[in-house]
């Protein structure tokens, strides 16, 4: 005990410029407020979310590609919803294998109202506006078609968008359903336990959403239709979140409506994803919408703060990365090997003393074990996330990367690259 | 109907679909609207503008586009920025638009849109002894 303090002064004493450095570099200012959002949130969840609320308001749109599985799951827990959706509609997006046919018959089963084919891939938001434009509920829902739903889901969104009217969008709580296939997949959840369980709802609280998720989103169809649908590209979900703001709708955040969806297990698989988000983060944020420059005089407090919870918590942190080594090195030598383990130790207690009150208000299921991984947390996100992600900024700054991103088809990059050098 | 002793040494060759109202054969598949039945549809290009991602009906083809609804872009209809994605059939009777009509049989008999569900099938079957097609 006596050691670990030592080390402790260590990291506290020996350069002040260094600690404030790292304390800044690894996230500790975000999450320390994201803390004490949880201290001060009433967490909800007593009230049943589908009573008294009005059917047939929502259409439900699932775009796949070559996943029937998956759809399979999705349309299984979207029969268990307590509210269900009026309509269900599934968009085909080029799929090449088993697909069509699968959803062909399901179709023909009664399992799905309407059926969208592409017979060329168009991606994934602009077969979203391709559904948008059979719409004629009052709301839109959009989920991935492996995401799996809560049985209430669906009305806890719809609860949320009817009690706000000034709402355009609402997203919803997600968690790793196969958090036990990986130490990557345990992880993820950690980090989708603090980032979007606690983090979005501290930022829904000062109306500073970021971004409707893909895997589960639900609009006002006549506000999505009035932006003209989701955004070209990929990011189509950051990108129309954004859009959404800048129009002066209200984007919310729903914490008791559940998805479960697969994250990835390898780690090369979970770096390419991530390279991938935040390529179009910076691109979107940053080249696209310029965000640390004011939208117009009369900006509203939420869109201020959503601008700077991005550019403080996320961009210049990472930016910050590459210095933390000749900050470290200004460290005297005899001191540094203290210092670093210092550090980590630092790192560690922080991580415990945001995840600790995390796991006990942790409204989905709490895997425990998960506490175990703490002592890995910080070097996972804070170093390796965190070099990721410079890279992908780096990357994307430099060589337009996501350019050659496979998620958005060939075909439709390269008109993109063509009208938007 | 009694069974047809000869019926063990026929093969069904072909059905045949029966209105369910006048018994008339003479019966044809044609698209209607899922809402209300008509059958008077309009088949209307669903165009997409690649920049924007703005999908959006063209009713009088990709060539005749303006400008894009969504962007406001004018220079879109000679550019290879606009692509059809389809269709969208519009029902001239009830207004409704979607992607797709549901097929139904159209009975010239007794000019009625029925369902395949409503439509009766009579099998028709070719004998053994080379006496030619006969209803079962």
């Amino acid at each position: 005990m006596h050691e670990i303090t030592a080390l402790l002064a260590a990291f506290l004493g020996a350069s002040p410029a260094a600690t404030a450095a790292t304390v800044f570099v690894f996230d500790i200012p975000r999450d320390l407020l994201s803390l004490t959002g949880l201290a001060l949130n009433h967490r909800r969840g007593a009230q049943d979310p589908a009573s008294g609320l009005a059917a047939d308001q929502v259409t439900l749109v699932i775009p796949v590609v070559n996943d029937p599985e998956g759809l399979l799951v999705s349309l299984r827990s979207i029969r268990g919803q307590r509210c269900p959706p009026a309509q269900i509609i599934v968009v085909s997006d080029g799929s090449t294998d088993h697909t069509n046919a699968v959803l062909t018959a399901l179709h023909a089963r009664g399992n799905i109202d309407r059926l969208i084919i592409n017979d060329r891939r168009l991606g994934r938001g602009v077969s979203g506006n391709v559904a948008l434009h059979f719409v004629q509920t009052a709301f839109v829902m959009f989920i991935d078609c492996d995401t799996r739903l809560a049985p209430t889901a669906l009305a806890a969104l719809q609860r949320r968008l009817t009690e706000r009217p000034d709402a355009g969008a609402c997203s919803g709580n997600i968690a790793i359903n196969n958090h036990r296939a990986s130490l990557w997949t345990a992880l993820q959840q950690l980090e989708y336990m603090v980032a979007i369980d606690f983090g979005r709802e501290f930022a829904d609280d000062f109306n500073a959403m970021t971004c409707c998720s893909g895997a589960l989103s639900m609009y006002r169809t006549r506000h999505l239709q009035a932006i003209g649908g989701y955004s070209p590209g990929s990011g189509e979900d950051l990108g129309t979140t954004l859009r959404f703001r800048r129009a002066g709708y209200e984007v919310h955040f729903e914490a008791d409506a559940w998805a479960y969806t697969d994250a990835p297990e390898s780690l090369p698989a979970l770096i390419r994803q991530r390279l991938r988000w935040d390529r179009d983060a910076f691109r979107l944020q940053i080249l696209q919408y310029r965000q640390w420059k004011k939208q117009s005089a009369r900006e509203r407090l939420g869109n201020t703060l959503q601008r700077y919870d991005y550019i403080l918590f996320t961009f210049l942190p990472t930016l910050m990365l590459p210095f933390l080594v000749p900050i470290i090195a200004s460290v005297p030598t005899v001191q540094r090997p203290a210092f670093l383990a210092g550090g980590y130790i630092f790192l560690v207690s922080v991580a415990v003393l945001t995840l600790a009150p995390a796991f006990i208000a942790y409204r989905g299921r709490t895997p425990f074990f998960l506490l175990l991984l703490l002592p890995i947390y910080p070097a996972y996100q804070g170093v390796m996330m965190k070099a990721v992600r410079l890279y992908a900024y780096l990357s994307e700054a430099v060589g337009h990367a996501s350019r050659g991103d496979r998620y958005v088809p060939a075909r439709i990059r390269a008109r993109l690259d063509q009208s938007d050098p | 109907m009694p069974a047809d002793p000869a019926a063990s040494s026929q093969k069904a060759i072909r059905y045949a679909p029966v209105c369910p109202d006048c018994r008339g054969q003479w019966l044809q598949l044609n698209g209607s609207c899922p809402e209300c039945g008509g059958c008077v549809l309009q088949p209307v290009p669903l165009a997409h503008h690649i920049p924007c991602a703005g999908v959006f009906e063209a009713p009088d083809g990709l060539e005749q586009v303006e400008y894009c609804p969504k962007c406001r872009r004018r220079d879109v209809a000679d550019s290879d920025h606009l692509e059809a994605v389809g269709e969208v059939y519009h029902c001239l009777d009830c207004s409704a638009h979607f992607p797709e009509p549901v097929m139904r049989l159209y009975c010239r008999d007794c000019d009625f849109n029925h369902r395949f569900a409503d439509v009766g099938f009579e099998v028709i079957r070719a004998s053994s002894q080379a006496e030619g097609p006969v209803d079962a």
